[in-house]
């Protein structure tokens, strides 16, 4: 959790049972294979919010390092570990109690978040959704 | 050089000529010149964004109908619609310079109208501000409600506005039809679009505005803080929010809430007055835009009408009141799609001398000042119109009827015959 430092005036701190991600097995797997290959427990996937695509937001999510975290949620899974996930506050607000699942499909595998209480329709692609209000 | 030809007498005169009416092209009465005027804009809103570049213009690419390029040196006004998912119209916009921070000041209509759409084709309405705030994320971009600060007015009719006029004629190559669609965009001449600066000379450095290119004739669009007193040369009048309203009616412009919320934006000429881009990337409300664009067909648009109130009417046109179309005895020959009963319980209603000649889809009145106003009509049905084979026509209260004539604009768009393509759906 970040502390009140690291914040930005505008910003909450999002605290309890609000700030809940959950990790599917299978998406923790896959961060801890990735964190073997690169030899390196630290590796971390973050998660964030932004806004653009045709219903308006989308997620964008990108490997980095815990030590980047500074000012950021950090979720990791409770069995499998190292399985390292960084949310900033802005973002976690729109993504609180979301699940992030692994997705292996015949054109490729990916990261995906899905179950999102906040997000309503999504684009024919499905790369952008809107929020619910 | 090729140029617009304009006739030299007031082209909508001609064939359905009415005593009071208000010539298109001109935006001037064909009885007096009215000239040079300023009015307050009526039920506007401004919000600031501010912010730097690239960010400023990657936020408002997300967002905007039209394709904002990253300010080089200075911010330039523009016009443009926010969108909501299904393709309909949240808010029609103008973005204008902010006269001392990087970034615009942006008016709108904070009005929000019941609206006729089921509500599966459209979520809450969101106020234009708060809309913003929510996509600001990390973003460095700033959103404040500055309304109690501006002041809009409209500026026309003066020497300065028919030279911008004039520019604008020879910049200006023709209409581009998308024959399958019937979606219509201004092609400028060697596709520059004319830049909307205004003269500083005007605004003085604590104003800001631009010209209102939405469609010819329509002058300046002026902001001004609320503690200065707005000063334009002496031979400009200052007149009531109403005539803004006429002159705005005139022309052939649906603006605000009350004419726009909710529509799709081609039934309202967002496109053939700028507000569109067909060939931009990502933005709320593109896929539904796109996909009428290349698959879809335009079957309504917006046209300056007449009411004319027949004998013994005598309250006024209900808000958004719907216009009934019906043959006349020349239309004998309309096609039977037109009619909204079938053609026994037609002969059955004529055997009874009822009116038989109800037709199908109706238009809408929007903003009305007296009795000129803007309608919804269908295509079909102006054409049909003109050729004399249908009336239209307004029911009030108490059988309160209006006659509704339609003033197509001299400048309006003529299909190329060369792009003619396929008639309006069977």
């Amino acid at each position: 959790m970040p502390s009140k430092e690291t914040l930005d005036p505008d910003e909450e701190i999002i605290e309890g049972p609000e700030a809940r991600f959950q990790i599917l097995p299978r998406a923790a797997e896959q961060l801890r294979s990735i964190s073997l290959r690169e030899n390196d427990p630290k590796v971390a996937l973050r998660i964030s919010v932004e806004s653009g695509g045709c219903h308006g937001y989308q997620y964008k999510m990108e490997l980095t390092n815990i030590d980047e975290g500074a000012g950021d949620y950090h979720f990791s899974s409770p069995t499998i570990a190292p399985s390292n996930v960084l949310i900033d506050p802005v973002s976690l607000a729109l993504l609180k109690g979301s699940t992030l699942d692994f997705t292996t499909e015949l054109i490729g595998s990916s990261f995906r978040v899905t179950d999102n209480p906040q997000a309503a329709g999504g684009c024919g692609c499905g790369v952008s959704w809107e929020a619910k209000l | 050089m090729r140029r617009l030809s304009f006739p030299l007498s007031c082209g909508i005169c001609q064939p359905r000529s009415y005593a009071s009416h208000t010539c298109i092209r001109r935006g001037n009465s064909s009885t007096a010149k009215p000239g040079p005027r300023y009015s307050p804009v009526p039920h506007r809103a401004v919000v600031s964004i501010t912010g730097t570049e690239p960010n400023l213009s990657t936020y408002l690419n997300g967002l905007l109908a039209t394709k904002v390029s990253p300010a080089e040196e200075k911010y330039k006004g523009f016009y443009s619609t926010f969108l909501n998912r299904y393709g309909r119209i949240l808010y029609d916009v103008f973005f204008h310079p902010h006269p001392t921070e990087p970034g615009y000041l942006v008016e709108f209509d904070p009005r929000s109208i019941p609206r006729s759409t089921p509500a599966h084709h459209h979520d809450p309405f969101p106020e234009l501000p708060v809309l913003l705030k929510r996509f600001v994320l990390r973003s460095k971009v700033k959103v404040k409600d500055v309304s109690d600060e501006w002041r809009v007015f409209a500026v026309w009719g003066g020497e300065t506005e028919e030279k911008d006029d004039r520019k604008r004629e020879v910049s200006f190559q023709e209409w581009t039809w998308n024959p399958r669609s019937n979606t219509i965009e201004p092609k400028w001449r060697d596709g520059k679009v004319l830049d909307n600066d205004i003269d500083d000379t005007v605004t003085k450095g604590i104003g800001t505005g631009q010209w209102d290119r939405r469609v010819f004739g329509m002058g300046r669009r002026i902001l001004w803080p609320v503690s200065e007193e707005a000063v334009l040369p002496a031979e400009y009048q200052f007149v009531g929010k109403e005539e803004y309203n006429i002159h705005r009616i005139a022309n052939g412009v649906p603006e605000g809430a009350f004419d726009n919320a909710d529509a799709l934006p081609m039934e309202r000429n967002i496109e053939m007055m700028g507000g569109i881009d067909f060939r931009k990337g990502c933005y709320v409300g593109q896929e539904l835009t796109v996909r009428t664009y290349y698959t879809g067909i335009i079957r309504k648009r917006v046209f300056p009408i007449s009411l004319v109130p027949r004998a013994g009417t005598s309250s006024v046109v209900p808000p958004h009141a719907s216009i009934k179309a019906t043959r006349t005895p020349k239309g004998v020959e309309i096609a039977e799609r037109f009619l909204t009963i079938s053609k026994r319980a037609r002969a059955r209603r004529e055997a009874a001398g009822q009116d038989s000649s109800y037709i199908k889809t109706r238009g809408t009145v929007l903003s009305r000042m007296g009795d000129t106003a803007l309608g919804v009509l269908r295509l079909d049905h102006v054409d049909l119109y003109e050729q004399g084979e249908m009336a239209l026509s307004v029911e009030g209260d108490d059988g309160d009827v209006w006659d509704v004539e339609v003033k197509r604009p001299v400048w309006w768009p003529k299909r190329p015959v060369s792009e003619v393509g396929p008639s309006l759906p069977q």
